[in-house]
């Protein structure tokens, strides 16, 4: 081999390896020890296929997923709207490129605080004797608390969307504002109403900041358990969850088999979003 | 009247905020012709280029298109169509669908939005890309997708703003000509903004020089190039030497100016002036000889040569004559080159007198002259 045709590989090898080392090794492991035994206090090496046929026999997987899913795509959906919307507003009916900006920055607030805080703090707000049940009842709508917004799904999906819409709003607003203003004013001059420019030119231009932000909330609501467990009360389960008690009970390899089955999942998911959105040709035009 | 496409523009001023941009302005645009928009950046010629096509609103006055008043009515239902400076084309869509799409807005079926986009495209030699994107042509080919979109509506006025400042000079001259060929094939009027001065010679039927937000002149290229109003102007369109001066005596129609420097010029003046009065002539560059006057009726100067050009069918000798600006004369190459000049050489130049030609408007602003891109 000469040394020109080397070079590239070269060059390439500090990053392969840092992949290697923090990918890699960490997924290596984890399908190993996925085929692994335990009595539920030492591993045992073994290559036993008994971890996955028990994940795929038991209906609480199934179960789990279903839930798992309605809960990504109840926040896809909202996520989508909201961040859409933001975005919209944000970089067509903005004018003031520093307005646009503040605007912008006021959305990331939330983050300078923990997740968890920002969680927490629907408890009081959503709770029996909570804030908007005081007011509901005070104004004189209902007589009864309205039981269902906290420790239940829909609580569960609210926090989802609060946490996550930035990750949405991010990529979309992003992709939204390279749209040339000359564009939409050809458009316009085609004849093109509000809603033809919404349709033909701005969400397929958008396409691809809603992939990627599609693809960080799939990634964040199918590998969280906190607030499953916190806000749900106990109620629902998240994938992740059930694996948090198996790895609570020391049952590592039936863990790793889930873990493994969770990265396949999301791995399916995500390459359904990039089958809709060629991601690469989009970022590259 | 034509029902070409007329334009009638009328009292029409744009103000953002505090700033004018186009200040209660008429204008007339004849349907069926080139007519070309020129001035400085800044002049407010895009402005009123936008405000025909509805992208703009109008402050006051009003807009007629084939004698209907189109001030308010919606972009896209004027007749008109525009082509923007940088195309802009839609990134996603191919070629065929960028030109078919304002027949989509128009609810027109697949098919047949297939078929007329495809003529459209063959129309521009381009039907061979027609399922490219448009990131994947040149800047001239994405220009003729342009002109294929703005044109499948069969608009009355095609709008243009600087639709060749993005091409490179070889493409430019070659548009140039397409664009002029296919206003003549059309017969619909187009209104073409510009900032290059050859370029609107060479297309316009009708010239429109702007600044400041107002029409400074308008007329063929001819009457804007040989009588320019104002000193603005005969800068602005280059291939003039203006002499600034006062009025010493006036009689029959002839004014006997002296310049700063004592030099005397006789000017057939076009209004009543009186003595003591600022008086500003025109004399065209090519038609200034170098020698001593030869007979009466000749207006001369004497300077120092300070820059030769060779221009290939003439020279360009720059003289430094003492109280003006630049004294340029466009030798032809024959008359240059049986008696050659040299730098640092004094020598008179001069011209017949009925060629002085008086300047009446005021307008001094220098504006963005580019004469010497022939």
């Amino acid at each position: 081999m000469t040394n020109r045709s080397l070079k590239p590989y070269l060059e390439a090898l500090p990053y392969a390896l840092l992949l290697v080392l923090i990918v890699g090794v960490p997924i290596a492991t984890l399908i190993t020890i996925s085929f692994w035994e335990t009595d539920g206090l030492l591993l045992y090496p073994a290559f036993s296929f008994e971890n996955y046929r028990e994940l795929f026999t038991s209906s609480l997987t199934l179960t789990l997923y279903l839930d798992t899913i309605k809960f990504t795509l109840l926040t896809l959906f909202f996520s989508m709207i909201i961040g859409f919307t933001c975005s919209y507003f944000l970089v067509f009916f903005v004018k003031s490129l520093k307005v646009q900006i503040a605007l912008f920055l006021l959305c990331t607030v939330p983050f300078w605080t923990s997740a968890t805080i920002r969680m927490i703090s629907w408890v009081p707000f959503l709770g029996k004797e909570g804030v908007f049940n005081s007011a509901v009842q005070g104004i004189g709508l209902t007589d009864t608390p309205l039981e269902f917004l906290l420790f239940s799904d829909f609580a569960v999906v609210l926090t989802y969307v609060h946490l996550f819409t930035l990750f949405m709003i991010v990529p979309i607003f992003n992709s939204m504002s390279k749209i040339s203003p000359s564009v939409i004013e050809a458009a316009r001059d085609a004849g093109a109403n509000d809603f033809d420019i919404l349709i033909n030119i701005i969400i397929p231009l958008t396409k691809t900041g809603i992939a990627l932000g599609s693809i960080f909330i799939v990634a964040l609501v199918m590998g969280d358990f906190f607030v499953v467990r916190i806000m749900s009360g106990g109620q629902s389960a998240s994938v992740v969850s059930a694996m948090k008690n198996e790895i609570d009970q020391l049952y590592y390899p039936q863990a790793a088999a889930a873990a493994v089955l969770l990265i396949a999942m999301v791995l399916i998911f995500v390459s359904l979003i990039l089958r809709v959105v060629d991601i690469r040709t989009e970022l590259a035009r | 009247m034509s029902m070409n496409g007329e334009i009638l523009i009328e009292r029409v001023t744009k103000k953002y905020g505090p700033v004018t941009a186009v200040d209660n302005l008429d204008l007339k645009i004849e349907g069926g012709s080139y007519c070309c928009m020129i001035g400085p950046s800044g002049c407010g010629k895009s402005t009123l280029l936008r405000m025909i096509a509805g992208h703009e609103t109008l402050t006051a006055g009003s807009i007629k298109i084939n004698g209907n008043d189109v001030t308010n009515v919606r972009t896209g239902q004027r007749g008109t169509a525009m082509m923007f400076q940088s195309y802009a084309l839609f990134p996603h869509l191919t070629l065929t669908d960028n030109v078919a799409f304002p027949l989509k807005i128009d609810k027109v079926s697949t098919a047949e939005r297939r078929e007329r986009g495809h003529e459209m495209l063959d129309r521009v030699q381009l039907l061979h890309l027609a399922d490219r994107l448009p990131s994947e042509l040149s800047g001239g080919q994405q220009q003729r997708v342009a002109l294929a979109r703005a044109l499948i509506t069969n608009p009355q006025v095609l709008l243009l703003d600087e639709p060749l400042s993005a091409l490179d000079e070889f493409l430019r001259l070659r548009m140039r000509v397409e664009l002029k060929r296919l206003q003549n094939d059309l017969g619909i009027t187009f209104v073409h903004v510009t900032h290059t001065q050859p370029e609107a010679i060479a297309l316009a039927d009708q010239v429109v020089v702007m600044d400041h937000g107002i029409v400074e002149q308008t007329g063929s290229s001819r009457e804007i190039y040989d009588e320019p109003h104002s000193p603005y102007i005969a800068r602005f369109m280059g291939g003039q030497n203006i002499i600034s001066g006062s009025v010493d005596s006036e009689e029959n129609g002839q004014a006997m100016a002296v310049d700063f420097s004592g030099n005397r010029f006789v000017v057939s003046s076009k209004r009543d002036v009186k003595a003591g009065e600022e008086l500003n002539f025109a004399i065209r560059r090519d038609r200034i000889r170098i020698g001593s006057a030869d007979g009466d009726h000749q207006s001369a100067l004497t300077g120092i040569v300070t820059n030769l050009e060779y221009q290939g069918t003439f020279v360009k000798v720059a003289l430094d004559v003492e109280g003006h600006e630049e004294f340029i004369i466009y030798l032809p190459d024959d008359v240059f080159f049986e008696n050659p000049l040299e730098t640092g050489h004094t020598v008179s130049a001069h011209w017949p007198n009925e060629m002085n030609f008086h300047l009446l408007g005021k307008n001094d602003s220098t504006g963005n002259p580019m004469e010497d891109s022939h």
